[in-house]
């Protein structure tokens, strides 16, 4: 999988490329975690080229999503496709992480 | 610190020391079999998603209850669903529970005493030693669900199998469950594994429901 993080606004916005299961999930946690202790307002996960997420990647997102809770940042992801966006549904995410359609709605553009 | 099916058995375990009468009922059997592979995979031992489970790591250290889920999973060369195993594993449920009793008895959390009942028949009563472990559990539940953070992947798992398994109403009353269904929804089985067995009990209720209407009113 392939990570890139950028920043626009105060605004961390990590993209994640390829699959996040057992073997990308420690990666992605400390890329999540590391983003959430260096932002200023919020991080933004975007899952637009995310094919493929498994119960050891989805632990990423909720330890991303207490991180945020406790620094009183927000933390957001968009573009999910239909079958992250179905995990996202099953595991009750869609509930305590706040999902976008495009990048420019979590960023609030 | 206890694993999820210790848990969730403990949680079912009354002050007399009976396994509370829930825990005969087909929807806290597939929970607690689920406990099992979501302990599994919360120890990344097995991989979850909606189509299938794989085995990662096979060693699960010097638990006997998951060694026996371990060892079901392994006798299938090609990966399942998750409720394929949760269906394939009713047929261990007895022996799954009898090791997770007795591995709460081995760590003094319970004890086994032989009963009678009306004075003939034999039966095995597990009571608690001094309850340290079904009150922190309890509390555990109880401080996530009045509260409004985020709680971690374990409580919220926790939570998720004890309102499956019928098991919140042995310390809140009916009034109090309504009360707190919002959060109940807000923060049970956060975790892929644990949603997908709440799918396949809601399955497995809607199938008992159609089955009890078709027996109701025969064709």
């Amino acid at each position: 999988m392939e990570i890139t993080k950028k920043e626009q606004g105060g605004i961390i916005v990590i993209s994640f490329c390829g699959r996040l299961g057992f073997d990308e999930a420690s990666e992605a946690q400390a890329v999540i975690e590391s983003a959430i202790s260096e932002c200023q307002s919020g991080v933004v996960v975007d899952c637009g080229s995310l094919d493929y997420v498994s119960s050891a990647g989805l632990r990423a997102f909720l330890v991303g999503a207490k991180a945020a809770e406790t620094k009183g940042v927000s933390f957001r992801a968009c573009a999910l496709d239909e079958n992250v966006e179905s995990v996202f549904t099953i595991s009750g995410f869609d509930r305590i992480i706040s999902l976008h359609a495009t990048l420019e709605d979590a960023l609030g553009q | 610190m206890l694993s999820l099916h210790q848990e969730m058995l403990l949680l079912a375990v009354n002050d007399d020391g009976d396994i509370e009468f829930t825990a005969g009922t087909s929807t806290f059997r597939l929970a607690f079999v689920g406990a099992c592979l979501i302990e599994l995979a919360l120890k990344d031992k097995i991989e979850v998603d909606p189509e299938e489970v794989r085995v990662i790591s096979r060693d699960v250290d010097n638990d006997a209850t998951l060694n026996l889920v371990m060892k079901r999973l392994c006798e299938h060369s090609t990966p399942q669903r998750l409720g394929f195993w949760l269906s394939h594993l009713q047929a261990d449920v007895q022996e799954i529970t009898r090791l997770t009793l007795m591995s709460l008895c081995d760590q003094g959390i319970l004890k086994s005493e032989e009963s009678r009942f009306l004075w003939v028949l034999s039966s095995r009563k597990y009571p608690v030693i001094d309850g340290t472990e079904q009150k922190e559990a309890k509390l555990r539940i109880m401080e996530t669900l009045l509260g409004d953070s985020i709680p971690s992947t374990e409580d919220s798992v926790l939570i998720g199998l004890a309102r499956a398994g019928g098991l919140l109403e042995a310390f809140l009353s009916r009034k109090e469950i309504v009360r707190l269904e919002g959060r109940l929804e807000q923060v049970s089985n956060l975790e892929l594994t644990a949603g997908l067995v709440e799918l396949a009990i809601q399955e497995e209720q809607e199938a008992i429901a159609r089955a009890m209407l078709v027996s109701s009113y025969p064709i």
